[in-house]
């Protein structure tokens, strides 16, 4: 099965709809807050992940920067809802448009960059992006974070309790989900996958790769943003700390877990990577050796993860024998 | 009035040579053959013709247009489609997709488009997956029965015929083809040169293609370009092209002297 | 004092010239990136405070030890992230080195804490040359730095395995056919870098008088950004690019603000691979 075109169809909500409808149901049969707690961040990691999939995924750019947009969308909510008092309705398309922005603006003088170039330039705008929260003490009060940021309320009505967050979540989920399906399965999203695949066919087809790139990017940093402004909301203080290049790598290892390139790959990287610490408690101070040990074990032995296409990051991940140059292999008996 | 003409065009890569003020005019219609020792400067031309590489002196106009300044997705924007010499397809993308994506330039889709589903761009899909099935019975049984099948599932001939067909929904006026038989045996190559009169014939485009097997070449083409070394040596018909000395001397080297 | 600066910038500077060069040695003959020298300089470093504090030994022998424990590790990082996947493009070993970076601080930060380990002072004289204050311990950090550079090129000049791993950077192929050990001439080039990396780590130790498990995090990006700045393959480049982001970090410190001096590399970096990803010594690269 090409579970990369697994995009919600009318015959596969059949398969979708008990699915939800589980989920939907698991919070009332559970009162435990932790659990709870760890299903919303479960929520906040599968926007996470599937966005990063839109660039990393769908069209082959090796972004290195996703936390550090993730944390722009969580400061604009956390300052726009502190200093001015704005709901979360509108703190949550603000974060996107504002991560969008700066996706933009990062993305027009460096999307030229291929491969580990395009790598190393994220990763030096994600270290800018952190020190900078951390110095602009009147913007962002700097390494001492932003507090009392308000809860969710609509028309009044504020969330409180885990519960209610994770049906908030979850309505997030399937609005964003709903959303990227139809962003992949079209036009705009043959395009980022025929990049991904051959750029110089792609230019042959009339696409112009550098605009479809950028488009790319701001697509997925829009929607980091609006997992930031959630997060803000939910937990209720921001600080830089949450949002280091330990925090890209992490949300990195749940897509190539889960599956690089695929609809689904994302959510099960991201749903497995965030239940597995919670699942073995006693390994919680080797949660950041767990998830290394993983990475390594997914890129030596199943690069493609569960769900993901195959040979997005190199076309033979399993365990071979050093290979002799191309020069001597037709001596080679 | 020709469709492109490409004049006194010249690249050279380092100290090399690599095409010396080229001459060449096609017209609206034709099949024209290009045809060179290895090394000639073929695939420079097309790479020049595509937009892939930039020409150091010397014009292109296609259909009245510059050509040799604008970038490749530009070009191809134009009406000017080709294959590579390695056939480029998009190894994990279905046969479908392929020919989807090859509507690209007739597509007016954006993100806007991609998020409402409006009634425009359905139709503008149906079209597009009409207009691809088209093209793809060109191709008999071959590439139909599989328009769910993975690209790097295809054999090799199927995938040589895969990215003539992606070329090909996008409805070019010139198609240039780069050594579209290049690893058929006989039977396949046949195959191939009835399916360029037909593209020329059936849907009216016109055909810029380089070749290395004669048979091909002479059966089809109205007339032939021949290169060697980066210039051009001769230019005519398939008869004349067979009987031309210099054309000769190039493939086989000058072994009468002088 | 602008001078004081100067020194104390091109001290630090010559110590981040040599985690750089480490990138360049690994870049050059293999043509791989590693996230994991960072890491390597920071069990480097942790190798030296142990010598100095607990096994109180001289600062020479803690180096050798520190550049030791860099050796070895380098050594098991390229069996275990390199060598697997020879010919896989350099995205999987990158990778791979990311995991293994976590892995090597969360086991720092478990076994030993994470706090600062104070490295005791060795020279805490200093003297004066005219109007400017030069410290000892400045001057055998620049004096070690060049040392190791300078050992550096003797051997990649003058032995039998530094003609291998120059060959190997031109062309595998041809090096291979030549009858060199493409695996032990990797096997080595990324220990050797990673054993400069390590003595990094241990002049940092004694230079700052701490060391701590996230220390490598920062340095080695850094490292990184002064070898993007040399041109990847080009060794004076990456000196040059060393001391100059030391020093414009000091100046940084000294005249803005000491939070933004981690953002001086960082914008070499991103300026440099937006306006000329070859650096400024390097080869035209096809930026893939």
């Amino acid at each position: 099965m090409t579970l990369y075109q697994f995009t919600p169809s009318r015959t596969t909500i059949k398969v979708w709809l008990p699915i939800v409808a589980a989920v939907a149901l698991f919070p009332l049969l559970v009162n435990n807050e932790y659990i709870l707690n760890t299903a919303v961040m479960a929520g906040i990691y599968i926007i996470l992940t599937s966005s990063l999939n839109i660039t990393n995924g769908y069209t082959g750019l090796f972004s290195f920067g996703h936390a550090a947009f993730y944390g722009i969308g969580a400061y604009t909510a956390a300052i726009l809802s502190t200093r001015l008092g704005f709901p979360f309705l509108l703190t949550l398309p603000l974060a996107g448009l504002v991560a969008a922005c700066f996706g933009a603006a990062i993305a027009l003088p460096t999307l030229r960059l291929k491969g580990i170039f395009l790598a190393l330039v994220t990763i030096g705008f994600q270290q800018i992006t952190y020190l900078v929260i951390m110095n602009w003490m009147s913007l962002t009060r700097g390494p001492m974070g932003i507090p009392a940021i308000p809860p969710v309320s609509f028309f009044g009505f504020e969330l409180s309790g885990n519960r209610q967050y994770f049906y908030l979540i979850l309505v997030l989920n399937l609005a964003v989900l709903f959303l990227l399906s139809r962003i992949i399965d079209s036009r705009v999203g043959r395009t980022f996958v025929s990049i991904r695949e051959d750029e110089l066919a792609a230019q042959s087809v009339s696409i112009n790769v550098f605009r479809a790139k950028v488009l790319s990017f701001v697509i997925a940093t829009f929607f980091a943003g609006i997992a930031g402004a959630f997060f803000a909301h939910h937990a209720r203080f921001v600080s830089a700390d949450s949002f280091k290049l330990e925090e890209t790598f992490l949300i990195l290892t749940m897509l190539i877990v889960g599956g690089m390139g695929s609809f689904v790959g994302p959510i099960i990287g991201a749903v497995s990577l965030v239940i597995l610490p919670e699942l073995f408690r006693f390994l919680a101070e080797y949660r950041g050796v767990v998830y290394g040990l993983i990475m390594i074990a997914a890129i030596l032995f199943r690069p493609e993860g569960v769900a993901g296409v195959p040979g997005i990051i190199s076309p033979r991940g399993i365990l071979s024998k050093p290979e002799k140059p191309k020069a001597v292999e037709e001596a080679a008996p | 009035m020709n469709l492109l003409k490409i004049r006194a065009v010249s690249v050279s890569f380092g100290g090399l040579a690599a095409l010396k003020k080229v001459d060449v005019d096609i017209r609206p219609g034709e099949i024209v053959g290009l045809i060179g020792p290895n090394g000639a400067g073929k695939t420079t031309l097309f790479n020049c013709l595509s937009g892939f590489q930039t020409i150091d002196e010397g014009t292109i106009h296609f259909q009245d247009e510059t050509l040799h300044r604008l970038p490749p997705y530009r070009i191809a924007g134009l009406g000017l489609a080709r294959t590579f010499q390695t056939s480029r397809v998009f190894k994990r993308m279905t046969v479908l997709d392929h020919v989807l994506l090859g509507r690209h330039r007739q597509q007016k889709a954006g993100l806007w488009g991609a998020l409402t589903r409006p009634d425009w761009v359905r139709q503008e899909e149906e079209e597009s997956r009409n207009r691809g099935l088209k093209i793809l019975s060109f191709f008999e049984e071959r590439l139909l029965p599989r328009i769910a099948d993975f690209a790097d599932s295809l054999s090799y001939a199927n995938r040589r015929r895969l990215e003539i067909a992606r070329a090909l929904v996008s409805e070019p006026r010139l198609l240039l083809l780069d050594e579209p038989t290049a690893g058929m045996n006989p039977h396949e190559s046949a195959g191939i040169a009835k399916l360029i009169k037909r593209i020329r014939d059936e849907l009216k485009v016109t055909v810029f293609f380089i070749e290395h097997d004669m048979k091909v070449i002479m059966g089809v083409s109205d007339r032939i370009v021949v290169l060697d070394h980066g210039e051009k040596i001769a230019e005519g018909l398939p008869e004349e092209i067979r009987r031309n000395p210099d054309v000769i001397e190039a493939y086989l080297g000058r072994k009468h002297g002088a | 004092m602008l001078i004081a600066q100067l020194i104390n910038g091109l001290t630090q500077g010559s110590i981040y010239a040599l985690i750089a060069i480490g990138f360049v040695i690994i870049f050059g003959t293999m043509n791989l990136v590693t996230f994991a020298h960072g890491e390597v300089y920071m069990i480097g470093a942790f190798m030296g405070y142990f010598a100095l504090t607990i096994l109180h030994l001289p600062w020479y022998v803690a180096l050798v030890m520190g550049m030791g424990a860099a050796w070895t590790l380098g050594f098991f990082i390229e069996k275990i992230a390199f060598r697997p996947l020879r010919s896989a493009g350099h995205m999987p070993p990158l990778l791979i080195t990311i995991g293994l970076a976590i892995i090597f601080k969360d086991l720092v930060v478990i076994f030993l804490g994470a706090e600062n380990r104070p490295v005791p002072s060795i020279y805490s004289e200093t003297f004066k040359i005219g109007e400017i204050q030069v410290s000892i311990l400045q001057l055998l950090i620049l004096a070690l730095a060049g040392v190791l550079i300078i050992v550096l090129r003797l051997l990649i000049q003058g032995t039998k395995i530094g003609r291998a791993m120059r060959a190997t950077a031109q062309d595998h192929e041809a090096a291979y056919a030549m009858g060199v050990n493409i695996n032990r001439v990797f096997s080595i080039s990324f220990s050797l870098a990673s054993c400069l990396g390590g003595a990094a780590g241990v002049l940092v130790g004694i230079y700052y008088n701490a060391v701590y498990p996230v220390m490598g995090d920062t340095a080695g990006l850094k490292g990184f950004a002064a070898c993007i700045f040399g041109g990847l393959t080009s060794i004076p480049g990456a000196i040059l690019g060393g001391l100059i982001i030391g020093v414009v970090e000091n100046l940084t410190v000294q005249f803005i603000a000491s939070g933004y001096r981690d953002i001086v590399a960082f914008l070499v970096l991103v300026v440099v691979l937006v306006f000329r990803p070859q650096g400024i010594l390097g080869k035209k690269i096809r930026a893939v």
